[in-house]
């Protein structure tokens, strides 16, 4: 792959083009991590390809092999890996609280302590995740409690 | 939407397994103590407890069994109402008392069909009461305090860093 950089002082804003033979799972992986960059995530729904705002996702979910994205009014599918998105999401303040979610911090509503060291969470839209045990932990470190 | 109450964790057989065997050596150990703190003569008159091959002052194989059988009912019930899978009441307070209930009416009819003390014996029936019922309300109360103590400061610490993160 062939980077180029130009640096013009000209430009008002970062630009970045793609020039490919065609568009391949690799390409379209490139433009997907430079769109996370720019709080973007392609996800699909129905077929239809759309860019949705990150600050817009409540959580992520795998289920059976797929990732499922979770917005206040519709539920989404992208592509991506858990493990890259929990990569790449990081920075935006997402992170685990189970094995198969991924959630963003700004848009929970209450936690309740739950049996077995598990923390029942409440989102903004009323739904209910459980973190485990294991990632229950690392959330009330996150939170300062340890 | 539905999918996220499916996360739950499977809680494994090596839990059941230690809770049964804890269950099951407290019950000898506390047994054991009071078989020796009293006469072998006055435990033998008093309950089917002592007795190992007909000698008095020593828990018998079947008293065992029994033993072991309640410890099985305890790490049931624990299952029951801690595992998540069966009672789906949030409220940790709610599940200690329903599962302390439960044990401790498992424990007043072990104790009427094996005998461990006659059971028209008032000062046996009041001792157990005596026992089980400060456990019960000590049980509730912690459980209800520590819940609530939890579920405030992770709310403020919760509140905290959202206001934290919302500044630039």
């Amino acid at each position: 792959m062939k980077i180029s950089i130009n640096i013009n002082p000209d430009n008002p804003e970062t630009e970045i083009s793609v020039t490919c033979p065609q568009l391949t799972p690799e390409v379209e992986k490139l433009i997907s991590m430079i769109r996370v960059m720019d709080s973007k995530l392609t996800v699909k729904k129905d077929g239809e390809v759309f860019l949705l705002d990150i600050g817009e996702i409540l959580y992520l979910e795998t289920m059976e092999r797929k990732c499922f994205v979770y917005t206040d009014k519709a539920v989404y599918e992208t592509d991506a890996k858990m493990y890259e998105l929990e990569q790449q999401l990081a920075a935006s303040g997402f992170f685990r609280v189970s094995k198969s979610t991924l959630l963003q911090l700004k848009h929970i509503k209450s936690l309740r302590a739950d049996i077995n060291h598990r923390i029942r969470i409440t989102m903004q839209n009323g739904e209910q995740l459980i973190a485990s045990r294991m990632y229950a932990d690392d959330l009330r470190e996150r939170l300062g409690l340890r | 939407m539905g999918k996220k109450n499916s996360i739950i964790d499977n809680k494994s057989a090596t839990d059941f397994l230690n809770c049964t065997c804890l269950a099951f050596t407290m019950q000898v150990v506390v047994a054991t103590i009071v078989m020796f703190t009293s006469s072998a003569t006055v435990s033998a008159e008093q309950s089917k407890l002592s007795s190992i091959y007909e000698t008095p002052g020593y828990l018998s194989k079947s008293t065992l069994l029994q033993f072991l059988i309640v410890s099985l009912l305890t790490a049931l019930f624990r299952h029951i109402f801690f595992s998540g899978k069966i009672v789906k009441v949030p409220s940790i307070a709610l599940r200690v008392t329903l599962m302390f209930t439960c044990e401790i009416a498992m424990l007043a009819v072990v104790i009427w069909t094996c005998g461990w003390f006659h059971s028209v014996s008032v000062a046996g029936w009041a001792g157990f009461v005596c026992g089980a019922l400060p456990c019960l309300i000590a049980g509730i109360y912690l459980a209800f305090k520590s819940e609530c103590k939890e579920n405030e400061e992770m709310n403020a610490a919760l509140k905290k860093k959202q206001e934290e993160e919302k500044q630039p």
